[in-house]
């Protein structure tokens, strides 16, 4: 029986593994990039696309091209064999043989396979956790194959005259934990003459019955076929295409909110890939003080960044801690690219909630130049590196980048933005706002109410500064704390992308050649003599950014999966 | 189906990377060798692994057979690497040929100069950014070893981090050029084929160094020896962008 060894230790990630098969023709170009973007645009967490590239004597002058087009759209593994069909003569068969074989091929433990024909239009995510001891996961096939049915009964895997007509798997989709190799060659060696018009249909049926309780059947929405009923196809994860249908398939958009497809006059446009949702290289750049209980959150996002394949330098400055911040830094720059500074201030700031002063500005205004300073005398990794800002007690998922960036490309002028803040939300005690409170996704303990925690940085595009209000139409705490009487203009909530005068939010994206210029530096100004009253330092830096690049500062209104504790 | 012989293992947010696993899937094509190509950190099954470069695949390194493709030891990296086996420079095998006649070397044309005379005064350390020696833990430990017999510093110019204030080098005076040059001393840089060619002496302190054969271990020896053999196994151990294309090299290590 082929079967990987068992010595691979799980992955560590719980990510799911998808794979295709694709002959190294047109579809590489026409069938793949659609399949591709649908699963990144609608699968959550850590998804690893991986292919199986079948070449023959024509593909070889265009294979390079292919490659590179492949690696450049995130393709995790694409492996490269030339065809060899071990049924000739049975049209299809021998992909359906290659499916049952495809964990040795990749040396993965488990995966999922899915036709390239197949738009997945809903999150796949999760599905690796399903029945965790059958070596099968199938969906059911909605056509009636009567042939695959009349070979079945024939054979004794169905028994015939039964009162409704029995299952058929669908050999498009279906999750493997085992190479089914060996029993798929035993049934066709054993039943060579089943019908010709879906044997490979056919035997994945009798490998199926034959697992028993080792295959387990998943729910119908995993997977539905467009000959399907419409209303089902509008409800489900993924949609497969067959037939004449093939056809339609670029031209069809998902409305999922309204549960409608809509067939345009012309190809839709795809939703971008996470290769083209990141940026190439990133430098980090942070400052620290006594935040060892929120380091392993930052340390397991870097983690996720670096496992997905983007090189990363960190720039970290800590001062004056006296729990073990300086030693968590240390201990994960080891083998790391950047540096590390520890500090002791001359003179100490204190931290105060509510008032600002120049005493407290000053020095975080001085500690960012420097450390940006140190970050900046190394060389960029890539020329378009973006910098990453980020202050401590900022919680953000993992995929937080690839959906800034993908936000991102929604703007007319993505090249005009000089700057990517998010729309960072206060958390809050439950019941410190308990008539508009909403959970905090993955902050349990937590609740939200759509507010904007960085009301000291921000400056609406008219330079209004609304502190302490945060200026945003959707903040349900600054609506019931007397919106009605609210003299300024609000940022209406319906847009996605929102020029400012100056914003921060504790986690901002800025390209790394913008801060090579030294002039775009964090100060501050204080107000007479009263000092308790300063600009935010931020404030002057976005000032610099937008007058010395001519470019715009955005809050990307829509990525609101940013919280400050 | 027949299983894969080569994991070539590529980050795709490198340029070179992507061009060099381009270049490498031409190749194991021309020979028939089926192939995968993969962001994975893993080994893919019975795959001999070709690692693009040293930083990403330590875990596949460390776990058994792998081919390294690392930077060349002369001319233009955009032209040339270094595809050597199960270690890193002169540790590991790059199966070169048992006889080794002069004409690989004679059709590169590298200009090679004639040993410097006279000699000069200064001893140069030469910096790197690791160690990748087992007796070294960090590239510092060896620069506290070496630096009170040198004179001067020279930074790698990839190196981002500076030397720590305690470190023995980061009291030596920087030397920006090759001039006044007694001997160059490195740990296992390819620096030390950069000066070999430019006959400069050069001591070489790890059996890693690609130079080593013609380079003595201790800075306080310099030594000028006949580089022809040296230069013929070095010719070997080369191969070009077109080389990978065609796949002249594969064969030797599949």
């Amino acid at each position: 029986m082929a079967t990987i060894p068992l010595s691979r230790p799980p992955r560590g990630d719980d990510g799911l593994d998808i794979v295709t098969i694709c002959k190294a023709d047109r579809w590489v170009d026409e069938i793949l990039p659609r399949f591709a973007a649908l699963i990144d645009a609608n699968c959550s967490g850590t998804i690893r696309r991986h292919l199986l590239l079948l070449t023959d004597a024509t593909s070889g002058a265009d294979e390079g091209r292919m490659i590179e087009s492949l690696l450049l759209a995130n393709w995790h593994t694409v492996v490269c064999k030339p065809f060899e069909d071990p049924y000739p003569g049975r049209r299809l068969l021998a992909f359906d043989a290659f499916r049952s074989g495809l964990l040795e091929e990749f040396g993965l433990p488990e995966a999922l396979y899915i036709d390239p024909d197949t738009d997945v239009i809903g999150d796949l995510q999760g599905i690796q956790r399903t029945a965790p001891e059958a070596d099968l996961l199938w969906v059911a096939n909605p056509l009636p194959l009567e042939p695959v049915l009349e070979d079945l009964r024939w054979y004794g895997f169905e028994r015939a005259g039964a009162p409704e007509p029995p299952v058929l798997m669908e050999p498009g989709f279906f999750y493997i934990r085992r190479d089914l190799r060996s029993e798929f060659d035993a049934a066709c060696a054993q039943y060579p003459d089943v019908h010709g018009f879906a044997a490979g249909s056919t035997y994945w049926n009798m490998v199926m019955r034959s697992l028993g309780a080792g295959a387990v059947r998943l729910p119908d929405d995993y997977n539905r076929t467009f000959w399907d009923l419409p209303a089902a196809v509008t409800c489900a994860r993924s949609v497969h295409y067959t037939g004449q249908w093939k056809r339609l398939q670029p031209y069809l958009h998902y409305e999922r909110a309204d549960r409608r497809i809509v067939i345009h006059p012309v190809p839709v446009a795809l939703p971008s890939t996470t290769a083209e949702r990141h940026p190439s290289t990133l430098a980090v750049v942070a400052l620290f003080r006594d935040n060892a209980d929120y380091l392993p959150h930052a340390f397991s996002r870097f983690a996720a960044w670096e496992r997905a394949g983007l090189p990363i330098r960190y720039y970290f400055l800590e001062n004056d801690s006296s729990d073990a911040t300086a030693g968590l830094l240390a201990e994960f720059m080891e083998g790391r690219r950047g540096r590390l500074e520890s500090r002791r201030l001359a003179v100490r700031y204190e931290r105060g909630r509510g008032r600002e002063n120049h005493d407290r500005i000053m020095p975080l205004a001085r500690m960012r130049n420097f450390i940006v300073d140190v970050a900046m005398k190394d060389p960029p990794q890539a020329a378009d590196e973006w910098t990453l800002l980020l202050d401590s007690d900022i919680f953000f998922p993992a995929d937080v980048l690839s959906r800034i960036f993908a936000a991102r490309a929604g703007d007319p002028r993505p090249e005009s933005i000089g700057m990517l803040t998010c729309y960072t939300q206060q958390l809050f005690q439950p019941d410190r706002i308990p008539r508009i409170a909403s959970p905090a996704l993955g902050m349990p303990g937590f609740a939200v109410c759509d507010h904007y925690f960085d009301t000291f940085a921000f400056q609406d595009i008219g330079h209004r500064h609304h502190h302490p209000f945060c200026g945003f139409a959707r903040c349900r705490r600054c609506r019931e704390d007397g919106t009605q009487q609210y003299p300024l203009p609000l940022v209406p909530a319906d847009r996605p992308i929102v020029d400012v005068a100056a914003a921060f939010g504790g986690f901002a994206l800025v390209t790394t050649q913008t801060l090579r210029d030294p002039r775009i530096r964090w100060t501050t100004y204080g107000s007479g003599c009263d000092q308790e009253r300063v600009l935010a330092e931020h404030v002057v830096f976005c000032d610099r950014l937008r007058t010395v690049t001519g470019k715009r500062i955005v809050v990307l209104q829509s990525i609101d999966c940013v919280y400050r504790r | 189906m027949a299983r894969v012989h080569a994991s070539i293992h590529v980050n795709p947010w490198i340029a070179w990377q992507v061009r060099f696993a381009v270049a490498a899937a031409a190749g194991l094509r021309a020979i028939g060798a089926p192939f995968a190509v993969t962001q994975s950190r893993e080994r893919i099954g019975h795959a001999l692994p070709i690692l693009l470069g040293t930083t990403f695949w330590r875990g596949i390194e460390a776990s058994g057979t792998f081919l390294l493709v690392d930077r060349c030891s002369f001319g233009s990296p955009s032209e040339w690497v270094t595809l050597v086996l199960n270690g890193h420079g002169r540790r590991g095998d790059h199966r070169t040929p048992t006889v080794r006649d002069g004409s690989r070397w004679e059709h590169h044309a590298v200009e090679v100069h004639p040993w410097r005379s006279p000699v000069g005064t200064r001893t140069i350390l030469c910096g790197q950014t690791e160690p990748y020696s087992p007796r070294y833990s960090n590239i510092e430990s060896w620069y506290d070893l070496v630096g009170p017999s040198c004179t001067h510093f020279r930074r790698h110019p990839a190196s981002s981090q500076p030397l720590s204030a305690r470190c023995v080098a980061s009291a030596l005076p920087v030397a920006d050029s090759w001039d006044d040059v007694r001997v160059a001393v490195t740990l296992n840089s390819s620096v030390a084929i950069d000066t070999v060619l430019a006959g400069i002496p050069t001591v070489t302190m790890d059996e890693a160094a690609m130079a080593w054969s013609v380079t003595s271990h201790s800075p306080s020896d310099v030594i000028t020896p006949d580089r022809t053999e040296w230069l013929h196994w070095l010719a070997w151990t080369q191969w070009t962008y077109d080389e990978i294309r065609e796949g002249t090299p594969w064969r030797r290590f599949l």
